[in-house]
């Protein structure tokens, strides 16, 4: 079960080299996004959306909010 | 949409999945950097008065109207001693926002009276990371009713700072 973390832990986990995701929409990504944050549309998250990642490595994915 | 997006991720094969749930709004409400086109200073947070009149709910209107120098609100805060400058902290923001006492309710009240019984409770409060172009619509009223003034707060809800509609 993904686990959820807050904003501290957040930066630990980049800080150790984990993989920042913005799930959003392109231009939703280009008009602000965290720093070092790729952009896979939710709707691209399939085996060619995820080539770009490591799947060994820690993987943290975000969206705008709760929702 | 980051939940069914990190559940995804771990159908396909990723070991180690982790969902920001606050996301993107939290972050930036938190005044951390942020990559992309939106610069800072296109952020309200940018233009946020620090200088606004502040008072406690228990102070009597009275002495809160002999301080509002220009202004037309107080803020009304809890968790600072009574004066102007929002009460900041060390880090930039002040006390806990409990309502907004306006100049003409303040002129209506009895001067000897709780502020906390003439303030307005309820205001409209944004983050400084929203954007001027976005907090304008919002004070023009293209989504509700229309104001001068708003309140920047943290997500804790300490006041930043009074936004004025000419300064977006």
């Amino acid at each position: 079960v993904p686990a959820s973390v807050d904003t501290n832990h957040l930066r630990d986990l980049l800080d150790a080299g984990a993989q920042l995701v913005e799930v959003l929409g392109s231009s939703e990504y280009e008009q602000e996004h965290l720093p070092g944050a790729l952009n896979v549309p939710l709707a691209h998250l399939d085996p060619d959306g995820v080539a770009g990642l490591d799947p060994a490595r820690p993987v943290v994915v975000y969206c705008f909010d709760y929702q | 949409m980051s939940p069914r997006a990190a559940w995804q991720l771990e159908r396909l094969g990723f070991q180690e999945v982790y969902d920001y749930a606050a996301g993107k709004a939290a972050w930036l409400a938190l005044g951390l950097p942020a990559e992309g086109s939106v610069r800072p200073e296109d952020r309200a947070g940018a233009v946020a008065r620090r200088d606004a009149p502040t008072c406690g709910p228990d102070e009597a209107v009275g002495d809160v109207i002999g301080r509002l120098d220009g202004w037309d609100l107080a803020v009304v805060v809890a968790g600072r001693a009574a004066g102007g400058g929002g009460g900041a902290a060390a880090d930039g923001a002040g006390g806990i926002v409990l309502g907004v006492l306006s100049a003409s309710r303040a002129s209506d009240a009895d001067p000897s009276s709780p502020v906390g019984d003439a303030m307005a409770t309820a205001p409209s409060t944004f983050r400084p990371s929203i954007t001027r172009r976005e907090l304008a619509e919002w004070m023009d009223g293209r989504h509700g009713a229309s104001s001068r003034r708003t309140l920047l707060t943290t997500l804790d809800g300490r006041l930043v700072g009074v936004v004025c509609r000419e300064d977006l």
